[in-house]
């Protein structure tokens, strides 16, 4: 049986070499073009995945004024699913050069060898930020990505229908929950001050930090959890509170039934990154010229201090091989002066505070809300400081659950924050991590 | 299962025909480029997520922002599937699902084929094609589907209701989500089991119903009697698929799951084991979970099958 | 007389009133009957006409109108959504199309040649092969996509056509398929006929065998079309350019575009029900070849 064996022989081989290639994972082979065309002068591509709304307009504009440097922009997913996509590929060899990446997801970046540092390149702009934006891409002093936009929270109400019912806007959320009151007892009866969208935990971040918590700190060489802390309670149980009283809806957000309610001005205000505003307007076509923006209401009367919801950075990736010329194309696209006014252009918030400056067009969905920018540039000159820990996917699928749950079972949400706790303190432990206690 | 039935050899073979019958590469040539493809695409991938699951991505380096390192972990991941209660629970809710799809997907499906293959029935052509007509759309976008048709503001249903001012209650709710998501998977599937049955009824001679029409059985008996009984093999095929495919319910939660509190995003089994491969990098302890419930389906299959061997074989005597 | 199964004649249609039940009685049955039927049909194809018209809908009266009244939107909708991400739609329909037909095509003559192996000769490994394939069908698909990833990036095929090619051409389900139609079409004494007539095997399998396991090879491709024209997982795991995406993935993009981005509700409605056109077009087309009668033979004792 010659050509049996020799079919098995072939067949083994086929295994025994495939999979032993597939165990290493620290290869990197990047197509060998690359590394000439370095030598023999042509242009050098760079890849880029990214997932921003328009960011191909920036990535032109630098094609055209950088012959050498050319960058091939792919968008491989959304939010969720990029940052699984760029790990697997790097680890495979088949990463790109650069990235982007929320603030929340660059510690799981930085852990897993896929982001690299550029605390060098970085340095000479680091003024054109805040320093609480500088911190949120420092990790054990070394810089690892250059911040984008950011997220700092505000609210926009339906002007037309305050106007309309005499409603207040409630600047502490004390107030808040004195409007909803009236708003409740208003018109049809069929109106909400506003959406609670259990599932949102990034914006519950930000929320109970307005509060004073600290989901993760680093002490030392130990990670500290405390998302069921006082201040979140304290949080949660006023949402819950305002469920239990009927004074906000409950669907989960950018569902049919959210945008349903939406368009037809049953939800009346929306508290979300600044950059909402924005996007909205896709959303709720109906509804443009009916917003205004406002502060997000305070926690403790008179401290104005605000979280984030949101926001992302870009990075240079460790099997990048050209991270000179990549870190380049980074800190241009968002860190120059002529970047950040691109990226005003494109409708985000720049993280720079130029870009923040140069904001001169209301946005979208409320045309002429002409303090909407101007405010908007306020608020984030006053924000809290934020520590990632490396598994906020973790802690927010566990929240998203937990809250679901309790929802559904008719139990408090509060509830939901000792088993988030527990979920994130496992996770970290079994990775190996140590966690304080 | 018994595979066609090779001839005796007939005396007269020539010579030369004798000569061919000695064993050939021939055969390894038309299976070779499948047996290649599997081995490579299917097999070692296989291997692979086996490996996988004995390693595990543990910190190293010191430090709150120490490096993963890959290394090896042993039974540490299957000790967590098999100790992770949210996985029991989950495994639970797999088999209540199960437990309501699969008799009534088969059972409509049998209903409307004895109905196609029925004398009395018309239009038989347009409402054949019309009910495989969903077994086309991917299973995503008739999650989307459906998810518009039961939530209250985008749903005629309700609109309907409320004109004549009946409440009804939440399709997605605690109680009902199970019978939403089983009525998305019968919706894609009766009509592919349905042909299935359908055309494995058309293959039965007539003359065995004349005989029984003159005898004076009525067309229920015959279908109770005759057909149902004829279509064993192919209940049996489409129960097994459909029943594996129910183990592995994953596109109509993970669609719904956007829209409603009540699933989380470990309902079922393939929902943890798609978080932890692509959510939490933790492709270890999904590769560990995996081979878990495809020995559990592999053994499950395996029980049916003998079963149905031996009830067939009964049948034969 | 044979020993396998021939395809057995369609027995007539009876759709005379059998003998001893009067007329009024065979009239209810027949509306009960046609009736179920019906309402079968109806529940069947109720969703895809929401998704027709919930395309002709304006991004303003989506969630605004009542779900079943047509909207004034459809033209508006179908340009944007070929304008989309620079006339991305087409590009990804244009994918599927790849990735289906010749997926489909590969798969079809790859099975045909394994299932005609294994259900027309005997040789060593045969059995163990059989084992493998059913457990083959055992496997979920996400098990394996990660790792098949793995060993793609070390093909260097990674992000690919290929990457989604290859594993789309194997399919154990397939050449289940096609073993059984190969036992039950092809006889021996045809290929012994051959044999005696001094045609080479490959010759007997090209122009006999495959000529008459062509109608259950046309189940065969239209399943696997169907397979993979609607997979997500695959495509998702192998690809990053976006300008190789299949449609399943671009309406994918299109609903889950970011935290900070809206989902493109009335896109993905209008792309969805284009999408699905092909499809329904190529399952009318090709109803007429169906041999899945032969699939339970296979189970038999």
């Amino acid at each position: 049986m010659k050509t049996k064996k020799w079919l098995t022989a072939l067949a083994g081989t086929a295994v025994v070499a495939v999979a032993l290639t597939g165990c290493s994972n620290t290869e990197n082979d990047t197509a060998a073009s690359e590394g000439e065309a370095a030598k023999s002068g042509e242009p050098i591509t760079l890849e880029m995945w990214a997932w921003a709304s328009n960011i191909e307009k920036r990535v032109d504009a630098w094609n055209a004024a950088n012959p050498d440097v050319q960058v091939r922009l792919t968008k491989p997913g959304g939010n969720e699913d990029v940052p699984t996509k760029i790990i697997t590929a790097t680890r495979a060899g088949e990463g790109p050069d650069i990235a982007q990446a929320e603030y929340g997801q660059l510690p799981s970046m930085v852990i897993s060898d896929v982001a690299r540092e550029i605390t060098d390149d970085y340095a000479p702009y680091a003024e054109k930020y805040a320093p609480a934006i500088n911190d949120l891409v420092t990790f054990d002093g070394a810089v690892f990505g250059v911040p984008q936009d950011i997220g700092p929270t505000s609210m926009m109400y339906r002007h037309d229908i305050f106007d309309e019912y005499g409603f207040e806007v409630p600047t502490t959320w004390e107030e808040f929950a004195e409007v909803a009151e009236d708003i409740r007892a208003a018109g049809d009866g069929d109106m909400y001050i506003a959406n609670f969208a259990g599932g949102d935990a990034d914006l519950f971040v930000g929320l109970t930090m307005q509060a004073g918590a600290n989901w993760w700190t680093v002490d030392g060489d130990e990670w500290k959890v405390d998302i069921d802390s006082q201040a979140s309670r304290d949080v949660l149980a006023f949402w819950q509170d305002m469920v239990d009283r009927d004074l906000v809806s409950v669907v989960p957000g950018g569902t049919p039934e959210w945008n349903s309610m939406m368009n037809d001005g049953k939800i009346l205000t929306n508290v979300s990154g600044v950059w909402a505003a924005g996007v909205m307007a896709s959303i709720v076509p109906d509804t443009i010229g009916k917003w205004k923006g406002a502060r997000t209401p305070e926690w403790t009367p008179g401290v104005q201090t605000v979280g984030y919801r949101g926001g992302s950075v870009n990075f240079v990736t460790t099997s990048s091989e050209h991270p000179k010329e990549a870190a380049e194309v980074i800190l241009w696209l968002n860190a120059s002066d002529e970047g950040a006014e691109g990226l005003a252009e494109i409708s985000k918030f720049p993280a720079a505070l130029h870009g923040q400056d140069s904001l001169s067009t209301p946005p979208a969905l409320m045309p002429e809300d002409e303090e909407y920018w101007p405010l908007a540039t306020e608020i984030a000159q006053d924000t809290f400081p934020i520590q990632w820990g490396p598994n906020p996917n973790v802690a927010f699928a566990a929240f998203t659950d937990e809250v679901g749950k309790a929802l559904t079972n008719g139990t408090s949400v509060v509830d939901a924050l000792p088993l988030v706790q527990k979920a994130v303190v496992d996770d970290l432990k079994a990775s190996g991590f140590n966690v304080a206690e | 299962m018994t595979t066609t039935a090779q001839r005796p050899r007939a005396p007269h073979r020539s010579a030369a025909a004798a000569r061919r019958r000695r064993p050939t590469p021939v055969p390894y040539v038309f299976v070779g480029p499948a047996a290649i493809l599997f081995v490579v695409m299917i097999l070692v991938p296989l291997i692979y997520a086996i490996y996988l699951s004995f390693r595990g991505q543990r910190i190293s380096g010191g430090g709150a922002f120490g490096r993963k390192q890959d290394v090896f972990v042993g039974l540490e991941n299957y000790i967590t599937t098999f100790t992770n209660p949210e996985l029991l629970a989950s495994l639970g809710r797999m088999l209540a699902y199960s437990a309501i799809m699969v008799p009534i997907l088969m059972g409509s499906a049998l209903l409307l084929a004895l109905l196609l293959d029925s004398p009395r029935s018309a239009l038989t052509g347009t409402t054949r094609t019309a009910i495989f007509m969903p077994y086309a759309i991917p299973g995503v976008v008739g999650s989307l589907m459906w998810g518009f048709l039961y939530l209250p503001s985008t749903s005629p249903l309700h609109w309907i209701a409320e004109q004549f001012g009946i409440q009804l209650p939440n399709v997605l709710g605690q109680g009902l989500v199970y019978g939403a998501m089983a009525n998305i998977a019968i919706w894609g599937g009766v009509g592919f089991n349905m042909i299935i049955m359908y055309t494995s009824l058309r293959s039965i001679p007539g003359e065995i119903f004349d005989a029984a029409r003159i005898d004076g059985c009525t067309e229920f008996q015959i279908a109770w009697h005759i057909k149902i009984p004829f279509l064993m093999p192919a209940l049996i095929l489409t129960g097994m698929f459909s029943v594996i495919g129910a183990l592995q319910v994953y596109s109509e939660p993970i669609t719904l799951a956007s829209m409603t509190t009540t699933i989380h995003s470990t309902f079922f089994p393939l929902m943890a084991i798609h978080q932890a491969a692509f959510q939490n990098d933790n492709l270890n302890l999904a590769a560990a979970m995996s081979v878990v419930l495809a020995l559990g389906i592999l053994a499950l299959s395996l029980i049916v099958l003998r079963l149905s061997q031996r009830k067939t074989l009964g049948e034969d005597r | 007389m044979t020993a396998t199964a021939t395809l057995r004649e369609v027995r007539p249609d009876q759709s005379a009133p059998p003998r001893g039940a009067g007329p009024r009685g065979f009239l209810v049955s027949r509306v009960v009957t046609t009736g179920i039927l019906v309402l079968g049909a109806l529940y069947c194809l109720v969703p895809i006409a929401w998704v027709v018209i919930a395309a002709t809908k304006s991004r303003a009266e989506l969630f605004s109108t009542f779900t079943m009244a047509p909207g004034t939107g459809l033209l508006e909708n179908i340009a944007e959504l070929f304008a989309y991400e620079d006339g991305g739609f087409l590009l990804w329909a244009g994918n599927s199309l790849i990735y289906s037909g010749i997926g489909a095509l590969a798969c079809t003559l790859v099975s045909a040649a394994a299932g005609y192996g294994l259900a027309k000769y005997r040789f060593r490994g045969r059995a163990v092969m059989m084992g493998v394939l059913l457990a083959g069908v055992l496997v979920p698909g996400i098990t394996l996509a990660i790792p098949q990833y793995m060993v793609m990036a070390h093909l260097e095929l990674a992000n690919t056509y290929w990457s989604v090619l290859l594993p789309s051409i194997i399919s154990p389900f397939a050449i289940y398929l096609s073993f059984i139609f190969a036992a039950a079409s092809v006889p021996d004494e045809v290929m012994e006929a051959g044999r005696i007539d001094g045609a080479g095997e490959f010759r007997i399998f090209g122009q006999i065998g495959l000529r008459m396991m062509v109608p259950g090879l046309v189940t065969v491709f239209l399943l696997q079309f169907i397979g993979i024209w609607n997979n997500f997982m695959l495509p998702f795991i192998m690809l990053s350019d976006d300008r190789k995406f299949p449609l399943t993935m671009g309406l994918y993009m299109m609903l889950n575009r970011g935290a900070s981005e809206a989902a493109l509700y009335t896109l993905t409605i209008t792309g969805a029900a284009i999408s699905v056109i092909p499809l329904l077009a190529l399952v009318l087309w090709l109803q007429r070849f169906w041999r899945l009668d032969l699939l339970s033979g296979g189970l038999k004792g």
